[in-house]
């Protein structure tokens, strides 16, 4: 059985993808390979560690679940230190994120690991990681998955142009895998409900003026529940009272998990973004398992669903017009049968199926990430005897009187 | 009668809770009937390849005999010390290198994602494993470095605490309108959070700074703050003080800021409740949150210069419940015995690998 390193945040609570990702497909994967969680959550064990497990007992993989959250921060660091397959939940940062990504010296890291003759990255020197982030990231990637296939289209036109200039090796391919829902969604019954369900925060790319201008001005009686992040609660009141909707029921909990247990009474759920940041996350797929329908912002992501599977709203002046008219013809139609959307979800995004297709991959990739492995863990240890020259000749006569202690310690190496 | 090293790490021209606890450590050891002495070599951090060597040397260290008088057993406190070897070793472990470990991955860390630096990371937790498993007896100064030593090392440790430096003889005095603060001035102490704080805290506070830097540029940045916002008057930097004056400055403080970041231990805690004064510490402060409870000895912040600042004004304006506060605190030191009977166990833990 193939052993994988698993890096990722499992704050399930919250709206994070690669949580989501984790608790889907791992306990799928399970069955045919072993999987180690590393992170900094219980449940895992500390991603500083992963090295010593690496010798105990080898991974032929580091996998890592990267997206653009704090809790993603310790996999950015780590997918530098060990390069590996990434789901990229999201293909763009806002942020450099920490200190070792900040500073990092991975141009030249990359330029002495691809050319051997370069030299090491400077030391003292002001390395600034300049935005757009994503480039180090896309860099330390092996094999790099994508959940949405609008940065998948920015990597293969954008990343792996600059990566060649630069003299890197780029990776031959890329890949898309639907985010994974689990078919135990039942399918939603109540047809005769006129919930309307939102789990976006109260944020100006989320289109929430013009949803809650829509809404406001609805011909057909509904009813509007908001899943938030409890810190959104006030700005989400403040936007509900200046729309007059003080009556919709605000969820103080946005996860895919209680998303899923709303949908059973849902009649439609809106999934607006218009940024060049983020993605529609696992609610989209999750509706469309429940059979019901969705309402998508007609921008970047939504190109990739079928315009039979869902209903596309252009963001701009004509939206909340636009939003109100679909959303009063939901409304108003009575009963309808969307078994169909489901049967899409099925085939589209079931766990079982996206953990057959990264089944795939891993085989279809396992002698080149061996062959990396084998690359990168002799450029380890030409790095560990890097330092060790730069120790010892800070000393007079190279450091001849510690020689014997760093060959007991074991920190002498030979190449 | 045994002959006993106590092995420390001496930053020259510095002085913190490190050789606090070796002196200490050697008073007991001494008033217990045997013979002891220190060894100290000098560390430094910089360059960072330099924390290799510092571990070679102690490695390459023979300490089992001087002058013809065997050595017994090594007690070893901080890294690199315990990378000495000695066929009797304990550990009082006050912290490993903490940028491999607890801070990677954040400011007070050097060590980033450069191979050479993962590396010597790698190296110094593998040498850690190594020569922290020849030790017969392991103990840490705290809750927090016991845990971090599991999370990182996988070593099971027991909790000794240090006592007080200076023993029974902290006294409460008056409440003057200064907050106090002791330590090493360095970032990770976050004193400048406190300078920062000062402008929304009263005009009549006062804050007094005891410690000397061991950072460079840390001075010329505290400074800095305290010019951009006219400080002048309300901030003295003490320096060094002797042990007469520092339980003065305990005693007649109205509280003593001590807030650095994840903290192993933290004297400063207990000395603060020998005085019967309250602590203001911060959620992230590691240790010091062992001791510090939130409304019964002391407050608790955010580590933002608004919580902070706000938190003072609850004390100043509020002076009866700072003397409460800093009565629970005493009540806790006289309770636990921190003052100076612990050392009987301490010594006791310590020697037990040449005891059988």
């Amino acid at each position: 059985m193939k052993r994988i390193a698993w890096f990722s945040s499992l704050a399930n609570s919250t709206d994070s993808i690669a949580a989501h990702v984790t608790a889907e497909l791992v306990p799928v994967l399970r069955q045919s390979l072993d999987i180690e969680l590393f992170g900094v959550d219980d449940g895992t064990k500390n991603y500083l560690m992963a090295f010593e497990r690496h010798k105990e007992s080898p991974f032929d993989a580091f996998v890592y679940q990267l997206e653009d959250r704090s809790d993603s921060f310790f996999s950015r660091i780590h997918l530098g230190l060990i390069p590996g397959i990434v789901f990229f939940h999201d293909g763009l940062f806002t942020e450099a994120g920490p200190e070792p990504i900040h500073q990092s010296p991975w141009p030249d890291v990359w330029q002495k690991f691809w050319h051997r003759e370069a030299n090491w990255p400077k030391r003292n020197f002001d390395y600034h990681y300049a935005p757009p982030y994503g480039e180090r990231e896309a860099t330390c990637t092996r094999v790099p998955i994508f959940t949405d296939a609008r940065s998948r289209g920015e990597f293969e036109r954008g990343y792996k142009v600059s990566a060649k200039r630069r003299g890197f090796e780029v990776q031959d391919k890329s890949y898309y895998l639907p985010l994974p829902v689990s078919d135990k969604i039942p399918l939603s019954v109540d047809k005769s409900s006129r919930r309307i369900l939102l789990a976006s925060p109260p944020r100006i790319e989320y289109r929430i003026h013009k949803i809650l201008e829509a809404l406001s001005s609805l011909v057909e009686p509904f009813e509007f529940v908001w899943l938030l992040a409890p810190e959104e609660e006030a700005r989400a009141r403040e936007l509900l009272q200046e729309f007059k909707l003080s009556s919709a029921r605000l969820i103080l909990e946005r996860n895919p998990k209680r998303f899923a247990a709303e949908l059973n009474t849902a009649r439609v759920t809106l999934h607006p973004l218009f940024s060049v940041f983020g993605q529609l996350g696992p609610y989209v797929p999750q509706s469309l398992m429940a059979g019901v329908p969705v309402i998508l912002s007609n921008f970047a992501q939504a190109d990739y669903i079928p315009d039979s599977i869902a209903f596309k709203i252009r963001p701009g002046e004509t939206e909340a017009r636009e939003l109100r008219l679909v959303l009063d013809e939901l409304l108003g139609r009575g009963a309808m049968d969307y078994s169909f959307l489901r049967e899409y979800a099925l085939e589209t995004y079931s766990t079982n199926q996206v953990a057959t297709e990264f089944l795939k991959i891993l085989d279809s990739e396992s002698e080149t990430l061996n062959a990396f492995m084998k690359r990168w863990s002799r450029f380890e240890l030409e790095a560990r005897s890097a330092v060790v020259s730069e120790a010892l000749n800070l000393l007079p006569d190279h450091g001849a009187v510690l020689n014997s202690a760093y060959r007991e310690l074991g920190w002498r190496c030979h190449l | 009668m045994a002959n006993i090293l106590v092995l420390g790490v001496k930053v020259p021209f510095t002085r913190g809770g490190q050789e606090v606890l070796v002196q200490g450590l050697m008073r007991a050891i001494k008033e217990r009937g045997h013979e002891v002495d220190a060894v100290e070599l000098p560390y430094t951090a910089l360059p960072k390849e330099q924390l290799l060597n510092q571990a070679a040397f102690w490695r390459s260290l023979d300490l089992s005999t001087f002058g013809g008088i065997s050595v017994d057993l090594v007690i070893a406190t901080k890294f690199p010390s315990y990378y000495a070897r000695h066929a009797k070793k304990s550990l009082w472990l006050v912290h490993q290198h903490r940028p491999a470990y607890d801070l990677y991955g954040g400011r007070y860390s050097d060590l980033g994602d450069d191979p050479r630096d993962e590396a010597m990371r790698r190296m110094i937790v593998e040498g850690d494993n190594k020569v922290m498993a020849e030790c017969a007896y392991i103990a840490g100064i705290s809750g927090n470095v016991v845990e971090r030593l599991m999370r990182y090392n996988n070593l099971k440790a027991e909790v000794l605490y240090p006592p007080l430096p200076l023993g029974n003889r902290y006294h409460c005095g008056s409440q003057e309108n200064y907050i106090l603060s002791v330590g090493r001035i360095c970032s990770i102490k976050r004193v400048d959070l406190m300078i920062k704080a000062l402008p929304i805290v009263h005009s009549t506070l006062k804050l007094k700074i005891v410690g000397a830097p061991d950072e460079p540029g840390i001075m010329d940045y505290l400074k800095n703050e305290i010019d951009k916002h006219h400080l002048w008057d309300r901030v003295e930097f003490c320096g060094r003080v002797s042990d007469a004056e520092l339980l003065d400055l305990y005693a007649n403080a109205l509280a003593v800021y001590y807030a650095p970041h994840n903290e192993d231990y933290g004297y400063v805690t207990l000395e603060a409740f020998a005085s019967s004064k309250p602590v203001v510490a911060a959620t992230d402060s590691g240790g010091v949150l062992e001791f510090v409870k939130h409304e019964e000895n002391g407050l608790i912040s955010e580590p933002t210069t608004d919580a902070i600042g706000h938190t003072f004004n609850r004390l100043v304006e509020n002076k009866d419940l700072a003397k409460s506060l800093g009565a629970t605190g005493r009540k806790f030191i006289e309770d636990v015995g921190l003052a100076s009977q612990h050392w009987d166990t301490i010594v006791q833990k310590l020697l037990s690998p040449i005891r059988g």
